[in-house]
């Protein structure tokens, strides 16, 4: 995406002290900011602002955040990121099958959050354009079309189960994917609870494309939520 | 249902009740025999022998019923005025009189004393309730403001005209914000081990787990720490923030007492029925007649940690069925160790 506008973000976050270190540190320039300080002020200003991203508090004041998300979602594919705390895994996973793109947990940097927001913002815009069909990120080359995987410039000889894995994952770079969200596009509807068949393969993925676990350069488990792909 | 009394009357109050009860039961009856049939009055008696029964111990009440049995037979029975008895029908009405009211008593004392369990115990899961609500109201309300200082500081750091001084000022405060939101996590932790845990059970590969625990601790270490797991490490079904959060406490702990320059490695391996996992390192050990107290509460700390670290991780292992251990390396160093129980692949779908 030609970086000629600066990007769009309303945020939906009760907590004043929140939004202030935000709109300080952020890149001024980079950044076009926009607050609510609850949700129903939100909706009225995602509709009105048509914003790149939604930052978007949980534990709003006037209503419960994965209800918001909801009425969003009725009329809007805005990227949505979710502003939560540890210890909340289910509430992540319920807002990420709920439709929000991404997460950052309490306390967070501002590093990362821009990290979250420039990959929310380039799946936003890809929507629209067609799906490239080679993926490359850092060492790892995927092309879609000959179902082909390489890393650092030798192929990588995966199942069928494992390539749709990792697929799904590349198709999603940067954002994480829930574990129900995979178990559903790589096995069909009804498989969803069978995680344990989804350890077992994403095992056999990582040993293949990311051997060292203490040094991942691809996949990071997210635990308790899913799995992301790292985008270099 | 009909209240009960807090307490049961003492042994003298409750004999002068029954005998009281009798006789105002023995009096309605008087000014009634002449309108109600005898095998009614009877019920009289049964009334006042369940009264006896919801306010006194079981022997005031058995004595009510002796007694009601006896006036009853005194007074209404003819012959009246005397204990005996002229038509046999009568033996049998006492009898009964006397089973059913024994039985009423026995019964009314035993749902008594089951009522004042299950209250006792509501009160407890209660208190217990408050209290883990209240921690995490705590922690909570505690971890929001940390939240904007830490990015405060973060946000001040990013600004490119500070002077070093002022830098480095911005980051002690990011770093002790950051220490004290790991106070706060020890302290909701505890409070969800040491109550009625909740675990969100999933299959979870331990090697991954490892591999995070690690990456969230990297920056207590200068030298990396190593992983070591079995190729065909088999799934486990566990609460992964859980145990995940162990490793990282274990981790914690190593940095803590061996330094940031030490040897730390994590081993993960199959064992008969069971995963382990072990944490070594190099530092100085474990002091000799700790033992098992390392993992109390407050304790094996030198105050950095709030002590909670190994007291969460041993509530956490427990929880799972899990065995937690700690001990000296004969080469030097500590090694703490959790088992867990394999899991068996249940009804999961494509198994």
């Amino acid at each position: 995406m030609p970086v000629t506008e600066p990007i769009r973000i309303v945020i939906i976050e009760d907590e004043a002290s929140i939004r202030r270190f935000l709109r300080a540190g952020l890149p001024t320039g980079e950044v076009d900011w926009h607050e609510a300080e609850n949700a129903a002020e939100g909706v009225r200003l995602v509709a009105q602002k048509n914003p790149h991203v939604v930052l978007l508090d949980l534990g709003l004041p006037d209503r419960d955040g994965l209800e918001v998300l909801r009425e969003l979602r009725e009329w809007t594919d805005v990227p949505v990121i979710i502003l939560t705390a540890r210890g909340q895994e289910r509430d992540k996973v319920a807002a990420l099958d709920g439709g929000a793109d991404d997460y950052v947990t309490k306390p967070f940097s501002l590093g990362e959050l821009m990290a979250r927001v420039r990959v929310a913002v380039r799946h936003g815009s890809r929507m629209e354009s067609i799906v490239d069909p080679i993926f490359r990120s850092d060492g790892l080359t995927i092309d879609f079309s000959a179902r082909q995987v390489w890393v650092d410039g030798s192929e990588v000889r995966l199942t069928p189960t494992e390539y749709r894995l990792l697929a799904l994952l590349a198709q999603h770079a940067g954002k994480v994917v829930t574990h129900r969200q995979l178990l559903k596009e790589v096995w069909g509807p009804g498989f969803e609870d069978s995680t344990h068949t989804l350890r077992v393969h994403m095992g056999s993925i990582r040993q293949k494309v990311d051997p060292d676990p203490t040094r991942p350069r691809f996949i990071r488990t997210e635990t308790g939520v899913g799995y992301r792909l790292m985008v270099g | 249902m009909w209240a009960f009394g807090p307490e049961p009357l003492g042994d003298r109050a409750g004999y002068v009740l029954a005998i009281a009860v009798t006789a105002v039961a023995t009096l309605f009856c008087a000014a009634m025999v002449l309108h109600v049939d005898l095998a009614n009055l009877v019920m009289v008696y049964l009334v006042g022998i369940t009264y006896v029964a919801t306010r006194t111990k079981p022997r005031p009440a058995i004595l009510a019923s002796f007694l009601s049995v006896a006036t009853f037979d005194f007074c209404f029975v003819h012959p009246s005025g005397t204990f005996a008895v002229a038509d046999i029908q009568y033996v049998f009405t006492f009898a009964v009189m006397l089973v059913v009211s024994l039985l009423i008593s026995t019964l009314t004392v035993r749902l008594r004393e089951q009522s004042q369990a299950h209250s006792e115990a509501a009160f407890s899961a209660r208190v217990e309730q408050l209290r883990s609500d209240l921690l995490s109201t705590v922690s909570h309300d505690l971890r929001t403001p940390l939240a904007s200082i830490e990015g405060s500081a973060d946000a001040l750091l990013a600004q490119p005209e500070l002077t070093d001084e002022s830098r480095g000022l911005a980051s002690t405060i990011q770093d002790q914000s950051l220490r004290m939101a790991r106070l706060i996590r020890n302290l909701l932790d505890m409070t969800r081990v040491q109550g009625q845990i909740d675990l969100d059970l999933d299959w979870q590969s331990l090697d991954e787990l490892a591999a995070n625990a690690i990456l969230r601790t990297a920056n207590l270490f200068d030298r990396p720490v190593t992983l070591a797991a079995p190729h065909d490490l088999p799934p486990i079904k566990v609460d992964g923030v859980l145990i995940e959060q162990v490793l990282v406490n274990f981790l914690e702990n190593a940095a803590r007492h061996a330094g940031r320059d030490a040897e730390v490695a994590v081993v993960l391996s199959v064992e008969g029925e069971e995963i382990v996992a072990r944490v070594s390192d190099d530092g100085p050990g474990i002091a000799p007649g700790m033992g098992e107290r390392i993992f109390e509460r407050f304790q094996g700390t030198r105050g950095a940690g709030a002590g909670l670290g190994l007291a969460i991780c041993r509530a956490a292992i427990v929880a799972h069925a899990g065995r937690i251990a700690a001990m000296n390396r004969p080469s030097g160093g500590a090694e703490f160790m959790f088992a867990l129980p394999r899991s068996e692949v249940g009804s999961n779908a494509s198994d």
